[in-house]
Order: C-alpha cells, then sequence, then structure tokens
C-alpha cells in the first residue's frame, strides 16, 4: 500500500480521504433471512479490479437511457464484450435496466424491444428512475434474491462456503474482465 | 396406481428488506438482528456516458461519518484512472 502511494503523491491525497470530516459513501445494506448483504457497485473498470478481491457474488447491469438510441445499441456492444465470444448467455445474474423511466411516453427504445432483448440473451429486465426512485431497490434486491438463492440448501440454510459456485463464478468474471478490457481500448467512453 | 415423481422444494426465499425497511422495523421491534454477513455483493454498473449512472448509485448510497479505508482507497484508484 505505502509503494502505491508512494508512487503517486505521497499518499497526500489518500490522507486527505482517509480524515475528510464529511465522510464517505457508503452503499446500503440489504436483508434477508437473517443475513446481511453489502451491496458493492462499480462502474469503472478500475474499481471493479480492486473489488473483485472481497466479492461472495457477483452480478452485472447492463445499463441504458430509455431517451436514447445510442445508449440502448451500447447494451449489445458490451453484452458481447462480457460474453467474449465465450458464452451465448452470461453465467452470472445481468440486468437490462432501462433508466429514466419516469420520463414515459418519449421513450427512443420500446420496453417490448428491451424486453425481447433480455430474454433472447438470458437476462432480466427491469426499468427504474433514480430521479423518483422507482425500481431501484427492485433492481438490487433481484441481485440479493440471486446471491441468496445461489447458495441455498434444501434444508433452507446458506451454504456460503460452496467452492463450486465460487469457481464458476470467478471463471465467468475473469472472462467478462478480459472482454471489457478489450472493449475499453476499442471504444473509450463505452466502460467510463 | 404410479405417484408423480416428486420434484425437491426450494424453500422460499424470505423477504429482502432495504436497510432503512430494516431500520424502521428494527425500531418498531419487528425485526429480529441479523445473525451473520454473507459477505459483499459485487455489481457491475455498465452503460453509456450521461444516461444517469451516478445517479442510481447514489440513489442507494448515504455519506457516512466514519473513516472507510476501502472506500479511500478506491476514490483515490478512481482519481489516478
Amino acid at each position: 500500500m505505502q509503494l502505491l502511494y508512494g508512487d503517486m503523491d505521497g499518499g497526500v491525497r489518500y490522507r486527505e480521504a482517509l480524515y475528510d470530516p464529511t465522510g464517505f459513501e457508503e452503499i446500503q445494506r440489504y436483508f434477508c433471512g437473517g443475513y446481511d448483504f453489502d451491496l458493492d457497485i462499480v462502474d469503472k473498470l478500475v474499481q471493479f479490479h480492486y473489488s473483485l478481491l472481497t466479492y461472495a457474488s457477483f452480478g452485472v447491469i447492463l445499463a441504458y437511457d430509455t431517451q436514447s438510441r445510442s445508449s440502448w445499441e451500447n447494451v449489445a456492444r458490451i453484452h458481447d464484450a462480457l460474453c467474449a465470444r465465450n458464452y451465448r448467455t452470461l453465467p452470472f445474474p445481468t440486468v437490462v435496466l432501462g433508466l429514466r423511466a419516469d420520463l414515459q411516453g418519449q421513450d427512443c427504445v420500446s420496453r417490448q424491444e428491451a424486453e425481447r432483448f433480455s430474454k433472447e440473451h438470458g437476462c432480466h429486465f427491469l426499468e427504474c428512475s433514480a430521479k423518483t426512485g422507482d425500481g431501484v431497490h427492485e433492481t438490487f434486491k433481484f441481485f440479493i434474491e440471486q446471491a441468496y438463492t445461489s447458495v441455498l440448501r434444501p434444508d433452507g440454510t446458506l451454504d456460503l462456503d460452496n467452492r463450486k459456485f465460487r469457481e464458476e463464478i470467478s471463471n465467468g468474471v475473469r472472462q467478462a474482465f478480459q472482454g471489457l478490457e478489450q472493449l475499453s481500448e476499442q471504444l473509450q467512453p463505452d466502460t467510463s | 396406481m404410479a405417484q408423480p415423481p416428486q420434484t425437491p422444494q426450494t424453500p422460499p426465499i424470505p423477504e429482502i428488506l432495504s436497510e432503512d425497511q430494516w431500520r424502521e422495523l428494527k425500531q418498531k421491534g419487528e425485526v429480529t438482528p441479523y445473525q451473520s454477513n454473507f459477505g459483499t455483493v459485487l455489481v457491475l454498473l455498465l452503460g453509456s456516458k450521461g444516461i444517469g449512472k451516478k445517479s442510481l448509485r447514489m440513489k442507494v448510497s448515504y455519506r457516512s461519518p466514519y473513516p472507510n479505508l476501502r472506500q479511500a482507497l478506491m476514490n483515490h484508484a478512481a482519481l489516478i484512472r
């Protein structure tokens, strides 16, 4: 850790951040069946790389703006990059998410089109609005539900040391990360 | 008469509560404290620039009054990208 920051700015920014009196951004936890789930949302590859050290379950949101056709076209492009020609459907929970759903009636991307794409590619389709809050918790609850059921034993307890599950997810994540890095090199704006 | 094959029954998934909902119910004494930690559910949020990804993220986040080493490292990693 000292090497990393020593190479950059001597840890000045890090110390500023650590003692920032206004605190830090924390993501809400979710609760299910006596367990609490730490949600971690990353939207940059560099954060993704770092966060892989701590995850117990993994999922992807392919987001688009319902008012932007180009953002919708990028969903298919990102999906292909994640599959990295290895999968037809992704080996981890994936949500195709329409943002700004409060602006209904002016959609550039129809709900039917997005639902059809999701069905064909084995993804779950949801819409939400960060402005009104509609559908936001439902989106993240989907991932909590997937995490819970992925290690659920028939007797109702959770097998948190399920190695097979972790290996399968790890392989999928590794492939996805390689695909994203390639896409990032080709299309700088699309995964920032 | 042949019995239909029995399919294993999947236990029902308990209700999922957000932190706000959980706190609200806890104040009313309607939930018991959680027993253990599942771990981190990592969600990778991808999409074009300017479509509202940050707004979505902010909707489920809050400013913690406590210093968080991990978050500090992530913020710094984003700055030096």
